[in-house]
């Protein structure tokens, strides 16, 4: 059973769509881990896991949700996607196949193909394991990334739905 | 409790997983027809191509039943159903009694009637076993035609082709992926084909397969009187329920068994799941079978909760494709193309740049997106998935919808020119993305994030067409 629910929310209020969290994510899924290296040096594009959405001045930044029940772990075909027992939801790259059903099937957009050494492999975000905060809630500026690990409510075992009318 | 699992796929996977999360003592029996777990069927054709190798076909290993307590009967199918004994008849004549029972037995193959199609070198390309026969012929295989240009024929070209066998696709429409692409688009993947160095004959049918004395395939003769000269052929023109062992049991079947949305079928605790039900269609308001991976999965994961004492209902799906074959990409979901006769009730966007490779079209009717279809630039495809199941009225930004890749910079194309803080006017702008839904919905998200069906209003009225 999982333990910890851990996610990362944007508040929209204080985005100001900087895409310092893009820099960010690119730069530590990189090899260097050296924003000049990773931009420049490295033989392959960087990429961001997630997304500034930005609307007139609106704006906020879309990584996975790490759903429950994800929509991207249905689709895998490959069996490649799994929910982790920490509740992160993770790409095993050597089983992807690279087929695009979770690309077509995320309702956020938040997973994509990535392509690295000639090889296309879905890519999301992976609440950067190597760290204790992730890297776009460190580099927010404005406090519009807030990395949330307390206790959701993916703890109870059996989440009840009521039958929804009409 | 004894849970009996009739079937060993996706939607029997899903199953097992949701009765273990409610109930740890129940014991769960899977009637497995072939002699191996659960594994991916659309992986075979990658397997084929020699993209993935055989230790990566299984989609769960022998831990995955035996973490969570599971007794697979290995090569015994499900030959009939008694709902007043509450059994299962086996292959070979054992009866197997259930407490509850979910029918998860996917779909046959259809062959469609041709002279000489039975008998060696005419395969269906749907199981392990028959991607082995045919990896065993392809030695003495120096063409090949395949019957149908659907998602599985598309893909068994690619990989028989990269075999090094000459292949020739005969379609009966006059498109390839007729379910996917219109005829537009199928004008791009008939390049691809032209390209790639693959012939297609289409409008065309197999009439006749013609077979030499000793009784191997010598080619086959068309509707047009056109002979191929061939040594295999691959059948794939679909898939139909695998209804026949629940004959005569009582059982309310269509096309595919009849559930209601806990997914249990007209017979008490009898649940079914996957390729073999007729589940609701969000996209056209109606019971029909979708024989796709995701769905399986949800029906799955939705009859093992019920199962097991839940309360879990299924709100409908629709179909969700993404398909590549010699580096020609599509992605579409929903309503992607419009049969003739109908077109007036949708409004078809397309967006075309020859030159740099895009096709985005978006089916809208009732001022909801119905469908879309992407070819070749896929990467955010999800979001219009997410339009789907969101069912928001996508008129104020109809046009920058097929315009733009990201749908935010499409929404600020639209919002130009407008009070920046207008929020009438803003409103469904704001629902853009990840801002898909009202406000109020938002808040939920950030606050628990779930799934979208669950915190969605549903207009019945605007689902059916």
């Amino acid at each position: 059973m999982r333990q910890i629910k851990r996610r990362i929310y944007p508040i929209e209020e204080n985005c100001m769509g900087c895409r310092l969290c893009e820099v960010a994510c690119a730069v530590e899924h990189s090899r260097t881990k050296d924003p000049i290296a990773a931009f420049l040096e490295e033989d392959w594009e960087p990429f961001s896991h997630t997304v500034v959405e930005m609307m007139g001045p609106i704006s906020f930044s879309l990584s996975c949700r790490h759903c429950d029940e994800p929509y991207c772990v249905e689709a895998c075909i490959s069996g490649a996607l799994r929910v982790e027992d920490d509740g992160r939801v993770v790409v095993y790259e050597e089983v992807c196949v690279a087929c695009g059903m979770c690309v077509v099937s995320c309702p956020w957009g938040a997973i994509k193909p990535r392509k690295r050494n000639g090889v296309v492999k879905a890519a999301k975000c992976d609440l950067c394991p190597d760290r204790e905060v992730p890297a776009c809630v460190a580099a927010c500026p404005n406090r519009a990334l807030i990395f949330d690990t307390a206790l959701g409510p993916g703890l109870e075992k059996v989440e009840e739905e009521e039958i929804i009318e009409g | 409790m004894r849970y009996v699992i009739a079937g060993n796929s996706v939607a029997a996977v899903a199953a097992i997983e949701a009765i273990r999360r409610r109930d740890d003592g129940g014991e769960i029996v899977v009637i497995s027809p072939e002699p191996r777990t659960a594994y991916c069927r659309p992986l075979i054709t990658y397997h084929l191509a020699g993209q993935v190798p055989s230790e990566r076909l299984p989609y769960k290993q022998e831990g995955f039943y035996r973490a969570r307590d599971v007794r697979v009967i290995y090569g015994k199918a499900l030959e009939g159903l008694e709902p007043e004994k509450g059994r299962v008849v086996l292959t070979g004549g054992e009866r197997l009694e259930y407490d509850r029972l979910l029918l998860a037995m996917g779909a046959r193959p259809f062959i469609p009637p041709m002279d000489g199609v039975e008998g060696p070198g005419v395969y269906p390309f749907t199981s392990i076993d028959h991607m082995e026969a045919v990896e065993a012929h392809l030695k003495d295989w120096r063409e090949v035609v395949v019957v149908g240009a659907g998602m599985i024929g598309m893909k068994a070209a690619e990989a028989l082709h990269s075999r090094g066998v000459r292949v020739t696709i005969v379609e009966l429409l006059d498109k390839i992926l007729p379910v996917v692409l219109d005829n537009a688009s199928s004008l791009w993947a008939q390049e691809t084909l032209e390209k790639a160095g693959v012939e297609y004959v289409l409008g065309d049918s197999v009439v006749a397969v013609e077979r030499d004395p000793q009784g191997g395939v010598r080619g086959v003769t068309l509707k047009s009187g056109t002979f191929i000269p061939c040594q295999g052929v691959i059948v794939a023109v679909g898939v139909r329920p695998n209804v026949g062992p629940l004959e005569g049991s009582g059982i309310e079947v269509n096309k595919g068994v009849i559930v209601d949305d806990r997914m249990e079928t007209s017979l008490e605790n009898v649940f079914a799941a996957g390729d073999l039900v007729e589940a609701y269609d969000l996209i056209l308001g109606a019971k029909r079978p979708i024989q796709l991976w995701p769905l399986a999965y949800r029906q799955g994961l939705i009859a093992g909760a019920n199962l097991a004492g839940g309360r879990k209902r299924y709100v409908g799906g629709f179909p969700i494709n993404s398909v590549g074959f010699f580096g020609f990409k599509v992605a579409s979901a929903g309503l992607s193309t419009v049969e003739p006769g109908v077109e007036e009730s949708f409004e078809v966007l397309v967006y075309e740049d020859r030159e740099k490779g895009i096709f985005r079209k978006a089916v809208v009717g009732n001022n909801r997106l119905m469908g879309f279809l992407l070819l070749n630039d896929t990467s955010r495809a999800g979001i219009y998935s997410g339009l789907i199941w969101s069912r928001m009225d996508v008129s104020p930004f109809k046009d920058a919808l097929v315009e733009e890749v990201s749908l935010a910079e499409a929404c600020r194309a639209v919002t130009r020119g407008m009070e920046p803080w207008s929020f009438d006017s803003m409103r469904d702008f704001r629902r853009m993305g990840w801002a898909l839904f009202p406000r109020s919905y938002r808040k939920h998200f950030t606050a628990m994030p779930s799934r979208i069906e669950e915190v969605c209003a549903f207009e019945s009225e605007v689902c059916t067409i």
